[in-house]
């Protein structure tokens, strides 16, 4: 009681702000407590059914995972079952564990303690995928039994065999694909314990059956939050029904709220706190403005003037009493702020005024001042005075007489004489001086000053300026010097210049344009216009120009002639308008010139060009003009009809040249151009083919030049094309001509040595050279004499014919008529020949004079023979004759000769006689048919075989030991030819075979086919084995008169072999002899197949 | 369809008549079993076997039955060619004391499983297809096993030869994963070393593959000369599709093992067994027109069964089993009593026996269970009517 009392007595002492305070406080704890109690019991509630809405969550989590995986298990079993290795493993019982345990062993199952077994068609188990399976486990299993029977995939439980707990068992047939037939199964078996997942720390997971027996983990107590659901199981599963309920401790549930309660405590202490600050604060602001009126009014009179008193934005009563204060103090306060305004405004435009005048002066650059009525005294002076005067104000001030001192003496007096007389009759004073000022050195000042009078025209002061006006002097002074320069260079240009203004006025002109029309001074023009210098049309003229100049804003330019102190002159003018910075033309500018000497070059100049046209139409060579910085290409109208064209076929363009360029040509006509333009040439010059229009090329000489700037830099190439084709054409005439004679010299069996009109050798023919052995080189240049000594060294010294010749040729023989004879030469050397050397003079312009040389070596050689032969012959001839001379004569010149002797010499002389007739007859035989070449041969188609036979039988062979054999082909052998002759030269043959073989031996006749030369034919081979010969007397074995025996005891004419060699080469044939001395000789007579005998010689 | 009502009809007849029997105061019948694959599709081979015997057991019965008049009985099991039946099978029936000895079918794999058991249970086990060589020249003490039918070496032998009769270079054999398989693959190793000049490539491939492009893929990059096909009907019918696939030139000659000539297999591939180049062993055919012991058979099959022989689409099947039985009938009679070992010993010393395949003169010995020999073995080719030709051999 002594405390509630206490604690109420202690209230009512309190402040107001005290018990505010209290009472909230009190208040607040009392609704933070109801409101604990009641979220305590809400949150009881929901956390209960969180945890069980959680728990079906994870429920259906746990089946979820429980699906998959048996799903899993369930597809690995179904296609263990389909694989065809099982089922071929059952059919196959040898050896498949070789193959089947891998198979079983590799497969894993998402369950621990899971299996998967293969069962024969009992059930026995034949592989399984963990080793613990084994025997008849499954035997027993009626789901397994119903299966293997069915042959439909089952399910069930099944009590584990080894730890007694329950297994779900999945079992799918194997069917075997032969028949169709269900023999074995593959079981997947899986132990309900490991079917949960590892427990969760928060709950629990069991399975229990429809009967809510617990087969499988674990459920708690009693005291716990649950939740059931019935698992829905994968095929084959459905029929099984599985409750899987999961679980978790109340008290682990309701931990979380423990933890509520705790932060609740904590969160409502400081909500506690806070409303005891709050209720401070509200308890000060209710008495707040109580305690601030109470201020005011002590401040209010302590101060004695009103005074802000508090800002009291509130509605309620305190507000209302402190604005009524409030407005009471501002009306007081307006009052004074009302007269303390006005005396501020005052104040304020007094020193705005004055330091605007202060800026003034300050700003300005002249010097402002007054002086005092008498003159005397400085009685002001701007602060700008110190720059222009360049002297102290105050020493100013003080002393006028230091502003004198300045003065420059010149011009002191006139400045004091001006002082005077503004101080004395008030006269204003304007005058420059010059003045020393001791920072800018002399200036030139302008000083104005004036007096300034009051009402009753009393001299007040005397105010003036001080200006220093150098810089403006020396600018005037600038002026006018430039302006004589301007002048002076206007007077000296050499053209004529004026400048008028808008209305054509002139304003300037120079002294030029002043003589040009007539007047001394250029000044004199000022004002005047065009009229008034010039005659009439012309300045008409200028006029309109002027004006159109000024109207256009254009420039003009102007050539004329025009006559000037009467002569006439090209007079070239330009105007322009004058533009002010407005952009309005004020005048116009212009200046003439005279340009009559330019106008005489040009005048030059047209006329060389068109001497120029003239000579490129006129000439008969095409002009090209190549300007190279262009690139344009002129072509003259000559250029283009000399290809065929029409002058307008062919545009200017380079294309049109290049293109045209024979192919062959275009690679040397480029590089001559390049070789020209780098400067390696002095002229361009090339013969090269164009096409024209018909396809045709033509040929053409280009000849040109280059036009160089002063770098040397070609800028334009020019030239001409010849039409040379005709000369090009005969050329290759002539190169044409030469080679064929060239050939011919070449070619000919006689040589030439050709001398030029200067008398020396200028062609010397090949045939020459092989035939003298002389080489060209040696021979070219020499003169006739010296190739006489020549020929004479090469010839047998000691003949007398050379000699003989070599001095006919020696001789002058200017006649070409004059016959020689014949110089015949006797070359010496190893082959000796004999060459005729002839001398032709020509008149010819090139030629002077022919020697030409003939082999005759052969001609003379033919000669001897036949002389040979003649002497032969005739020898030949003689001997029977003179046996038969001497015997004749004996038997005419005795009687006495008994019948016997005169029969021995008769027959001596028959013998001659018919060796005599032989030989007649035989040379006649030779010289028909050497005469005739075979045209009377009576050709006809030949077997060989039967001329040889019949030439063989008819021959009369000596009755000796000797024998003769013949060997003929059993093939007919055809030739052409003439049987009598062909048998002639054979019988020839055989007997010189009979002749010469006098110690015996055999004689062997061979005919047989046998190619010669590439050419079929038939060979008569004569062997016989007598005396031979020496290779000497093979070689001439065919000589007439020639005769292998020397010792004449055996008896010939000498011709048979002639003869022989005669008919058989007439026959297309040949004749091959080949002998050894001593031991034999063989003759081959060689007739071609069907001997191709010239119809010529054989009709 | 036809001709099983028949062969139901005499086995309903032997049932009938044995109760008969055994009232005249005859003994109890005398138990020949068949386990065999029954029901395959393309397959004749069990049925055919089974033919062979029937008619076997009918002309003996015929003249009186064995023993003493005690008459021959078939009984017959379906294995579906899984050899855990089959042993269940053998098992099962080994119990009857009356069942002297049990015939297996076409397939290796079942008569190799067979064989321990049957050394186990002291039976017979008469094979009249199945070729793996381990089956009759097993390790076995005693051996229960007796063979009529060409073995894999002799098959694979003739092949090669064939092979190397058409100057043939290079083959690719086609083998299935299988003691079959192996079993040919062992014989085509042994015949290559005992004499080489022809190099086979191998590709494996599983029962039930259909498709065979890769392994023809292979024997076109190896330039093979012909197919070594070792496969049944159902892979065979594929392989055969898809050579005649490849363009004309590229078909490969294909010298196949017998395992084909289990059905109709010209009939199954639509003809393409006689288009296509391909060859086959076989140990028997009727000669054209039959004569001898062929035509007694095809008249007593004729009067017994009502059928006729010649158009079985499994012959050997049919040869082999009937050749056998009257081997196993002999022995019987030679043992005197219906106990197996001593049959089985009996088998081991058989006389001279004119048979349907053959003529043997001593059938088996202790040391050869095989009554066939490697010269038996023909090369046979299926003609436009799908039956299978002698093209060669013996």
């Amino acid at each position: 009681m002594q405390l509630v009392r206490d604690f109420r007595q202690r209230f009512e002492d309190a402040t107001l702000q005290r018990k505010i305070a209290l009472v909230m406080g009190v208040g607040g704890l009392l609704v933070t407590a109801a409101m604990g109690i009641a979220a305590f019991l809400l949150s009881r509630q929901l956390i209960i059914a969180n945890t069980q809405s959680t728990l079906a969550l994870s429920a259906q989590q746990v089946e979820r995972e429980i699906v998959l995986k048996l799903e899993s298990a369930i597809s690995l079993a179904r296609s263990l079952a389909s694989n065809s290795v099982t089922a071929n493993a059952l059919a196959d019982s040898l050896g498949r564990s070789t193959y089947l345990e891998p198979l079983f062993s590799a497969q894993t199952l998402p369950f621990h303690g899971a299996a998967l077994v293969l069962t024969d068609y009992k059930g026995g188990v034949v592989a399984a995928s963990g080793s613990s399976i084994s025997g008849d486990l499954f035997r027993r299993q009626l789901v397994v039994q119903r299966v293997l029977e069915r042959g439909v995939p089952e399910s069930g439980l099944a009590e584990q065999p080894d730890s007694g707990g329950v297994m779900l068992l999945a079992v799918f047939p194997v069917i075997y694909r032969l028949t169709g037939q269900t023999e074995g199964a593959v079981v997947l078996s899986v132990p309900l314990t490991a079917m949960p997942p590892v427990t969760s720390s928060k709950y629990q997971v069991g399975l229990r059956d429809a009967q809510r027996m617990l087969l499988a983990g674990n459920i708690g107590s009693g005291n716990s939050i649950q939740s059931a659901l019935v698992m829905s199981l994968p095929d084959p599963f459905q029929a099984l029904q599985l409750n899987l309920v999961v679980s978790q401790d109340r008290t682990v549930a309701l931990r979380d709220l423990d933890m509520l309660i705790v932060v609740f405590l904590v969160v409502s202490s400081f909500l506690l706190m806070a409303v005891t600050v709050i209720s401070r604060a509200a308890a000060r602001f209710l008495s707040l403005p109580l305690t601030e009126l109470a201020r005011a009014v002590e401040r209010i009179s302590e101060t004695g003037r009103p005074g802000p008193v508090m800002e009291l934005q509130r509605q309620d009563e305190f507000g209302t009493l402190a604005r009524a204060f409030q407005s009471m103090l501002n009306r007081l306060s307006e009052s004074y702020a009302v007269l303390e305004q006005r005396v501020d405004e005052r104040t304020q435009a007094l020193l705005i005024s004055e330091s605007k005048l202060a800026g003034i002066l300050a700003s300005l650059l002249d010097a402002v001042w007054s002086l005092s009525p008498d003159g005397k005294q400085v009685t002001y002076l701007s602060p700008s005075s110190a720059g222009v005067t360049g002297l102290v104000p105050e020493a100013l001030q003080n002393d006028l007489g230091v502003f004198f001192a300045a003065v420059h003496p010149d011009d002191l007096i006139m400045v004091r004489e001006a002082m005077d007389r503004l101080v004395e009759r008030g006269d204003s004073v304007d005058l420059e001086f010059r003045f020393f000022n001791p920072i800018k050195g002399v200036r030139v000042l302008q000083a104005r000053v004036h007096t300034v009078y009051d009402d009753n025209h009393q001299t007040v002061r005397h105010d003036g300026i001080l200006t220093d006006v150098t810089q403006r002097s020396e600018a005037e002074s600038l002026l006018r010097s430039r302006e004589l320069y301007l002048r002076a260079i206007l007077d000296n240009f050499p053209f004529l210049v004026w400048l008028k203004d808008a209305d054509s006025n002139f304003l300037a002109v120079n002294s030029r344009f002043a003589e040009a029309c007539g007047r001394s001074m250029a000044n004199e023009l000022r004002g005047l216009n065009d009229f008034d210098v010039w005659p009439a049309e012309p300045a008409e003229r200028y006029r309109a120009d002027d004006r159109a100049v000024i109207a256009g804003r254009v420039e003009k330019n102007v050539e004329e002639p025009c006559e000037i102190n009467g002569e006439h002159r090209w007079i070239e003018t330009f105007k322009k308008p004058v533009v002010n910075a407005d952009g309005q033309v004020i005048g116009t500018v212009g200046f003439a010139r005279d340009i009559t000497s330019r106008k005489q070059m040009e005048e030059q100049l047209a006329a060389s060009e068109e001497r120029w046209e003239l000579a490129i139409s006129g000439a008969n060579d095409g002009v090209w003009d190549w300007n190279l910085q262009s690139g344009e290409l002129f072509l003259s109208d000559r250029w283009k009809t000399m290809l065929g064209y029409q002058p307008e076929e062919i545009s200017n363009q380079f294309s049109e040249w290049e293109t045209r360029i024979h192919p062959d040509d275009v690679e040397m006509v480029m590089q001559e151009v390049n070789r020209h333009l780098d400067g390696y040439s002095l002229l361009y010059q090339a013969e090269h083919r164009v096409r024209c229009k018909d396809g045709r090329y033509r040929w053409i000489l280009a000849r040109g030049k280059a036009v160089r700037d002063a770098d040397g830099k070609p800028t334009r190439f020019l030239g001409s094309h010849s039409d040379i084709d005709e000369r090009v054409a005969a050329e290759t005439r002539l190169r044409l001509r030469t080679a064929q004679l060239n050939a011919i010299f070449t070619l000919s069996p006689d040589g030439f040595v050709a001398f030029g009109d200067k008398g020396s050798i200028e062609y010397v023919s090949t045939a020459f050279t092989v035939i003298t052995g002389l080489a060209a080189h040696e021979l070219i240049g020499l003169s006739e004499g010296a190739l006489i000594d020549r020929l004479g060294g090469l010839c047998i010294a000691d003949s007398r014919g050379n000699q003989l010749a070599l001095e006919a040729l020696r001789s002058p023989a200017d006649d070409v008529q004059q016959v020689h004879g014949r110089n015949l030469l006797d070359l010496a050397g190893h082959a000796s020949r004999t060459i005729e050397v002839e001398r032709r003079r020509s008149f010819g312009q090139s030629v002077s004079m022919i020697f030409y040389v003939r082999d005759v070596t052969s001609e003379t050689e033919v000669d001897r023979m036949k002389s040979e032969f003649l002497s032969t012959a005739a020898h030949e001839l003689r001997t029977p004759m003179v046996s038969i001379l001497g015997f004749s004569e004996l038997l005419l010149n005795s009687n006495d000769y008994d019948l016997e002797t005169v029969k021995e010499l008769i027959e001596t002389i028959h013998r001659q006689s018919k060796l005599m007739a032989a030989i007649i007859n035989e040379l006649l035989d030779l010289a028909r048919i050497e005469a005739r070449r075979g045209q009377d041969f009576e050709i006809e188609s030949l077997d060989l075989n039967e001329l040889v036979r019949e030439a063989v039988q008819s021959f009369r062979f000596p009755e000796d030991n000797r024998v003769t054999v013949v060997h003929l082909p059993s093939l007919p052998a055809v030739t052409q030819g003439d049987r009598r002759k062909i048998t002639q030269a054979l019988l020839n043959v055989v007997s010189n075979a009979f002749k010469y073989s006098p110690q015996g031996g055999e004689i062997s006749i061979h005919l047989q086919p046998k190619a010669r030369s590439g050419r079929a034919g038939f060979s008569i081979e004569v062997r016989d084995h007598g005396l031979g010969m020496t290779p000497e007397s093979v070689a001439r074995v065919c000589e007439r008169f020639f005769r292998a025996d020397s010792s004449g005891a055996i008896l010939g004419t000498g011709l048979g072999m002639s003869i022989v060699k005669e008919i058989i080469e007439l026959h297309g044939g040949a004749l091959d002899v080949s002998s050894v001395l001593g031991e034999g000789t063989l003759v081959s007579l060689w007739l071609p197949e069907s001997a191709p005998v010239d119809k010529e010689k054989a009709s | 369809m036809w001709h099983e009502r028949r062969i139901i009809l005499v086995l309903l007849g032997a049932t009938v008549v044995s109760p008969l029997l055994r009232a005249a105061g005859t003994s109890m019948p005398l138990k020949i079993a068949v386990v065999a694959e029954y029901g395959m599709q393309g397959s004749h081979a069990a049925q055919s076997i089974e033919k062979g015997i029937a008619l076997a057991i009918a002309e003996i019965n015929e003249q009186g039955g064995l023993l003493r008049g005690r008459p021959l009985q078939l009984v017959r099991r379906d294995d579906r060619g899984l050899p855990a039946r089959a042993v269940d099978h053998m098992r099962e029936l080994a119990i009857d004391p009356a069942v002297l000895a049990v015939f297996c079918g076409r397939f290796s794999p079942v008569a190799l499983e067979l064989v321990p058991v049957a050394t186990e249970l002291g039976i017979l086990l008469l094979d009249p297809w199945a070729a793996a060589d381990g089956i009759a020249n097993n390790n076995q003490k005693p051996n229960y096993v007796f063979r009529l039918s060409l073995t894999d070496s002799w098959a694979i032998e003739a092949l090669i030869g064939h092979a190397r009769r058409r100057r043939m270079e290079r083959l690719t054999a086609l083998l299935p994963n299988t003691g079959w398989g192996r079993s040919s693959f062992a014989a085509i190793e042994a015949t290559l070393k005992a004499k080489p000049g022809i190099q086979v490539d191998a590709i494996w491939y599983n029962w039930g593959d259909t498709d065979f492009s890769n392994a023809l893929i292979s024997a076109r990059r190896t330039r093979s000369d012909a197919l070594l096909m070792i496969a049944n009907e159902a892979e065979g019918k594929h392989i055969l599709e898809q050579v005649h696939r490849m363009p004309p030139a590229e078909r490969l000659p294909i010298i196949a093992h017998w395992g084909i000539a289990a059905g109709n297999f010209n009939q199954v591939t639509g003809g393409l067994a006689n288009r296509l180049d391909l060859v086959t062993v076989q140990t028997f055919a009727f000669s054209n027109p039959p004569k001898g012991r062929q035509q007694k058979v095809i008249e007593s099959a004729e009067r017994l069964l009502g059928e006729d022989v010649r158009q079985l689409s499994a012959l050997v099947g049919f040869a082999h089993a009937y050749d056998m039985t009257w081997l196993l009938a002999r022995a019987i009679e030679k043992a005197g009593v219906p106990d197996r070992k001593v049959i089985r010993d009996a088998m081991e010393s058989l006389g001279p026996h004119q048979g349907l395949v053959s003529s043997y003169r001593r059938p088996f010995s202790p040391g050869n269970h095989e009554a066939l020999s490697r010269d038996h073995v023909f090369m046979a080719r299926y003609n436009s009517d799908g039956r299978l030709v002698r093209i060669e051999g013996r």
